[in-house]
C-alpha cells in the first residue's frame, strides 16, 4: 500500500507551481524556430507560455486531431499553425473564436479572416527544389507545367498530396486552374513517372542525394538543406503565370479556452514585426507579411514574388471536394 | 477472497484503462448523425480497395514475423544455451534496433540502399541487381518488412531467451544421456519454449499490423496509412476507427488458432528454482555458428543504423545542441518508462494470471478480452482517451493535466502485451505449486509472494524490459495526450526531425539509444542479482 502511495505521489513533487498567469499554446510550426519565440514572449510579459508542440510536416495530425477531440473541454487557448488551411477548418468546425488583433492592422488584408477567426504572419512559399550537381541554371523547370515534360521523366519527386502543404497546393491548382486543367496536369505528372514520397522533408533528401532531379517543397526545407550545404537551389514556380503559391503561419484563439486574456496577449505577440523579423532570420527563412520588416539579403520580401491569388476559405472547401481524386490519384 | 478481490481490482483496472477508450471510439463510429449506422463499415466490407489494403497488412505482418523470427529465435538460443564470448554485450547490442526509432532505421536503410546509395552501388556492380531495382526493393512492402524485423527481432530474442532459461536444465539432462544435442533441442526444448515463441511470434505480427512510422516512410499502402489518412487528411475519427475493425478481426483468428494449437497440451515445467542454473552446451562448433550467427546480426541490425548515425551526427557540438534539446525530455522519458513499465508489469502480472491459472471456463472468456484490442492504432487509443478523461470534473481533471495520462496511454497501448508475456511465463509453472501452498493453509498474497512471485522471476524480468523499451519508445498516443512541459524523447525527435539539421538528428537519436540503455543496464544488473539470490536461497522445491 506504501508503495501504492509512494507511486502517486512522488511524482506530484515534479510538477511545478507558477505563480503568475499561463497561456497553453499548441503550435505545428516547427519547435526549432517556435520555441525561442514563445520563450521571448515569456520574458517579456511574464506570462508562463505552455506550449504543445508539433510539426506541419507530419500533417499535423496530432495537435489538429486533439484540438477537435477536446473541442468540449479545450485546453488550449492558442492555436499557431505552420499553414494556412488547418485554422480554417477549425473555424468551419466551430474550435475558433474571433479575435481582431491592433498588432496585424497592417499585415495585408488577404492574409487575414474578416471576422477574426485567424490572422496570418510570416509566410513560406511552395518552390521547385533541383539538384544543382545534376543539371546547370539554364537547365531548371520555371514553371509547374514543365515537370510534365518528356525531360523530367522520373525525376520529379512530390510529397503526398492527400497531406500538408502539398495538399494545400493541389487545392489552390485546382482553384486557379479549374477541376479539368489541374486534373490533367496531375495525370500528365504521374504519367510521367513522378515519384511520391512520404513528406516535403522526404523530397528534399531526395532531391539532395541526387535519387531524383527536381522536387516540390517548401522554403524552409530547402534552406535547411541550403544551410546543410547540399547541392541544390530554388526556383519560384509559375512567376509568369498563375503564381507561387504563399503559405502564411496562423495564429488563432480558441473558442472557451481557459486563459483567453493570455491568449490574446500572445496572438498580439506574434503578429508583431518582431516576430516576422526573428523568424525571417532564423534558419527557416520566412518572408514577412509586412513590406517594412529588415530581412536577409537571400530572404526574398513578399513584394518580390508574384503569388497565386486565392482564398484560404476556398481553398479549406476544395480540399474536401478533391479528397477523393486526389487519393485515387496518389494510390490510397 | 483476497485472490477473487485482488484479481477482480486488476481486471476492472484493464477494463478502466483500456477497453473503455477503444470501445467508446469503436462505439461512436456506429453513430452517424444522432442514429445506429454501418456506414463507414459497409465501405471496408464492400469495397475491392479495403481487400487489398488487408492483404498487404497480412503480408507486410506475415514476413516481418518470419524475417524476426529467423533472427529472434537463433540469436535467443545463442545467447542462453552456449558459452558465447562477449554474450553480455551482444544482448545489450540487440536491443539497440528496438530502442532506435523505426522510422530513424528506415532513413537509414533508405539512404543505403536508395539510388544513389553505398550498398545499392555494390549491390549492382557485384550482383545482377541494377540499381532500380534495389531502389524499388526498399520502396515496397518487402523492404518495409525487412526494416520492420530488424527493428522487432529483439522482442522474440528476448522473449526466447528467457524461455530457454525456465526450462529446467534436469529434464535436458536426462535427454543429453540418451540422445545428441539435436534430438534434445527438437523433443524437448523446443515445445517447452513453444508458448514463448508462439506469444512472441504473434506480439511481432500484431505489432506489426499496427505500424505506420515505416509504411508511412516508404509509401506502402497498408491499413495503417488508411487509418491515418482518415485522421490527418479528412479529420474523420469514425472512418478511421472503422477501418481499425480489420485489425481486430485479425487479432481474433489468431486467438482462435493459437488456443486450436494449445488444445490439449502441457507446458508445465518446475522453475529454474528446481536446480541450479541453465545448461550450456559447451560443444565448439556450436560455439562458433553462435559467434558467426551473432555478428552476422549484429552488423546488419546494429553496426549499419548506428554507424549510419554517428557517420550523420560529423561534430561534437551537434551531440551539444541535441543534448539542449533533449534535456527536459531525457528525465521524462526516464521517469515516465520506468513509471510506466513497472505499472505494465504489476497490472500485466495478475492479467497474466488471470488468463493462465483461474478456472478453465473463466479464463477462455477473460483471455481473448485482453488481448483484443492489442491491434488498435495509437492515434485510435490516443484519440479515445482524450473522450473518456478530458473532462471538467475532479479526477479526470487532474489526470488528463498530470504525467498519469501518459501512463494511463501506456497501460491502454501494451497492457494486452505485458499480459501476454506474463501469460506465457506461467504456462511454465506447474498449478501443483499453488496448490501445495493452499494444502499448507497458507493465504494467497503468502502464496503469491513465496511461492509464484519467485517462479515467475524471469518472466516479470522479461515483462519489464520490453515494456519498458515500448513506453521510451511510444509516440502515437502519447503526441495525443501529454500535457505541456511532459513531452519524452520521441517526441523531441519528433517535433525537431524534419527542420533542424541532420547531424543534430542524428545525435539525438544516438542520446536516446544511450538513455534507455542505461536504465536497461541498471535493471539487468539489479534483478540478476536478485535472481541470482533466488537461486541461493533456493532449495523450497528441489
Amino acid at each position: 500500500m506504501k508503495f501504492i502511495t509512494l507511486m502517486i505521489f512522488v511524482p506530484l513533487l515534479f510538477l511545478r507551481i507558477c505563480p503568475g498567469g499561463e497561456v497553453v499554446v499548441y503550435t505545428s510550426e516547427d519547435k526549432v524556430f517556435s520555441e525561442p519565440i514563445l520563450q521571448q514572449f515569456e520574458k517579456k510579459t511574464e506570462i508562463k507560455v505552455r506550449a504543445i508542440y508539433d510539426t506541419e510536416e507530419t500533417k499535423s495530425t496530432g495537435l489538429v486531431n486533439r484540438l477537435i477531440a477536446e473541442k468540449d473541454n479545450p485546453r488550449a487557448d492558442v492555436f499557431w499553425s505552420g499553414d494556412p488551411v488547418r485554422p480554417v477548418l477549425l473555424e468551419m468546425k466551430g474550435i475558433t473564436t474571433p479575435y481582431i488583433s491592433g498588432s496585424a492592422a497592417d499585415i495585408p488584408e488577404i492574409y487575414k479572416d474578416n471576422e477574426g477567426h485567424w490572422t496570418g504572419f510570416s509566410a513560406r512559399a511552395r518552390i521547385i527544389l533541383y539538384n544543382t550537381s545534376l543539371i546547370s541554371a539554364d537547365e531548371k523547370p520555371l514553371s509547374l507545367f514543365d515537370l510534365t515534360k518528356p525531360k523530367w521523366k522520373g525525376q520529379v519527386a512530390i510529397a503526398n498530396p492527400l497531406f500538408g502543404t502539398t495538399s494545400i497546393h493541389m487545392a489552390a491548382l485546382f482553384i486557379t486552374l479549374g477541376d479539368e486543367k489541374a486534373g490533367k496536369f496531375l495525370q500528365d505528372l504521374k504519367a510521367n513517372g513522378v515519384k511520391i514520397v512520404s513528406s516535403n522533408g522526404e523530397v528534399k533528401r531526395l532531391v539532395a542525394r541526387g535519387e531524383v532531379t527536381v522536387g516540390l517543397t517548401d522554403t524552409d526545407d530547402a534552406n535547411v538543406a541550403i544551410q546543410e550545404g547540399s547541392s541544390v537551389k530554388i526556383v519560384y514556380p509559375n512567376q509568369q503565370d498563375i503564381g507561387t503559391l504563399i503559405m502564411p503561419n496562423m495564429v488563432c484563439l480558441i473558442k472557451n479556452s481557459p486563459n483567453p486574456d493570455n491568449g490574446k496577449k500572445l496572438i498580439d505577440f506574434l503578429l508583431s514585426k518582431e516576430v516576422e523579423k526573428n523568424l525571417a532570420w532564423v534558419s527557416c527563412a520566412q518572408m514577412p507579411l509586412r513590406y517594412d520588416v529588415r530581412t536577409p539579403a537571400d530572404v526574398l520580401t513578399i513584394d518580390a514574388i508574384k503569388g497565386m491569388n486565392i482564398d484560404y476559405h476556398k481553398i479549406a472547401t476544395k480540399l474536401d471536394e478533391i479528397g477523393e481524386f486526389l487519393r485515387q490519384w496518389a494510390g490510397y | 477472497m483476497q485472490k477473487r478481490l485482488t484479481l477482480g481490482f486488476f481486471f476492472t483496472l484493464f477494463v478502466c484503462t483500456t477497453f473503455i477508450p477503444i470501445v467508446w471510439m469503436f462505439g461512436s463510429s456506429l453513430y452517424e448523425d444522432g442514429r445506429f449506422s454501418f456506414v463507414y463499415y459497409k465501405d471496408i466490407f464492400l469495397t475491392q480497395r479495403y481487400v487489398g489494403v488487408i492483404l498487404n497488412s497480412l503480408i507486410l505482418a506475415s514476413i516481418t514475423t518470419l524475417l524476426s523470427s529467423l533472427a529472434g529465435i537463433p540469436a535467443g538460443f545463442f545467447l542462453s544455451k552456449t558459452n558465447l564470448p562477449l554474450k553480455n554485450i551482444f544482448k545489450i547490442c540487440f536491443l539497440i534496433p528496438f530502442i532506435i526509432p523505426s522510422y530513424i532505421v528506415g532513413i537509414a536503410w533508405a539512404n543505403l540502399l536508395g539510388r544513389t546509395g553505398f550498398l545499392n552501388t555494390l549491390l549492382s556492380q557485384y550482383t545482377p541487381f541494377s540499381p532500380e531495382s534495389v531502389s524499388h526493393f526498399i520502396y515496397s512492402l518487402y523492404g518495409a518488412s525487412f526494416i520492420l524485423s530488424i527493428n522487432l527481432f529483439p522482442v522474440v530474442m528476448l522473449m526466447t531467451e528467457y524461455a530457454l532459461k525456465n526450462v529446467n536444465p534436469r529434464l535436458e539432462e536426462s535427454g543429453l544421456i540418451a540422445g545428441s544435442i539435436f534430438q534434445v533441442v527438437r523433443q524437448i526444448t523446443l515445445p517447452l519454449i513453444a508458448p514463448a515463441i508462439l506469444s512472441s511470434m504473434m506480439i511481432v505480427f500484431i505489432l506489426s499490423l499496427s505500424e505506420f512510422g515505416i509504411p508511412s516512410l516508404l509509401q506502402v499502402n497498408v491499413l495503417t496509412t488508411q487509418i491515418f489518412t482518415q485522421f490527418s487528411a479528412f479529420y474523420n475519427e469514425k472512418a478511421a476507427t472503422a477501418i481499425a475493425f480489420p485489425l481486430i478481426g485479425i487479432t481474433i483468428i489468431l486467438m482462435i488458432l493459437e488456443q486450436v494449437y494449445f488444445r490439449g497440451k502441457s507446458f508445465e515445467v518446475l522453475g529454474r528454482r528446481a536446480s541450479h542454473g541453465t545448461i550450456h552446451y559447451q560443444e565448439r562448433w556450436l560455439t562458433v555458428i553462435g559467434i558467426l550467427f551473432c555478428t552476422f546480426i549484429f552488423i546488419l541490425c546494429v553496426i549499419v543504423p548506428l554507424t549510419t548515425l554517428i557517420a550523420n551526427s560529423k561534430t561534437v557540438s551537434a551531440y551539444y545542441d541535441a543534448f539542449r534539446l533533449a534535456k527536459n525530455g531525457i528525465r521524462n522519458t526516464i521517469l515516465y518508462g520506468s513509471l510506466g513499465a513497472t505499472f505494465l508489469t504489476f497490472v500485466g502480472f495478475f492479467l497474466g494470471y488471470l488468463s493462465e491459472k483461474v478456472q478453465l471456463r473463466l479464463r477462455n472468456s477473460i483471455a481473448p478480452c485482453i488481448w483484443l484490442f492489442f491491434a488498435v492504432p495509437a492515434t485510435v487509443i490516443g484519440v479515445g482517451l482524450i473522450k473518456v478523461c478530458n473532462r471538467p470534473e475532479g479526477i479526470f481533471q487532474f489526470i488528463y493535466g498530470s504525467l498519469w495520462i501518459i501512463i494511463l496511454g501506456y497501460g491502454a497501448r501494451f497492457l494486452p502485451l505485458s499480459s501476454r508475456i506474463m501469460a506465457n511465463y506461467f504456462k511454465q509453472i506447474p498449478n501443483s505449486t499453488e496448490e501445495a501452498g493452499i494444502v499448507m493453509g497458507a493465504p494467497w498474497f503468502c502464496i503469491l509472494r513465496e511461492i509464484i512471485v519467485p517462479l515467475q522471476g524471469y518472466g516479470i524480468v522479461a515483462a519489464w524490459l520490453i515494456s519498458f523499451m515500448f513506453c521510451v519508445g511510444e509516440l502515437g498516443t502519447t503526441i495525443l495526450v501529454y500535457p505541456p512541459g511532459h513531452e519524452t524523447l520521441p517526441i523531441t525527435l519528433f517535433t525537431v526531425m524534419v527542420n533542424s539539421p541532420a547531424n543534430i538528428v542524428s545525435a539525438l537519436s544516438l542520446i536516446i539509444v544511450v538513455m534507455t540503455l542505461l536504465p536497461l543496464g541498471v535493471f539487468l544488473a539489479i534483478s540478476r542479482y536478485f535472481l541470482k539470490m533466488e537461486v541461493k536461497g533456493s532449495g523450497v522445491l528441489s
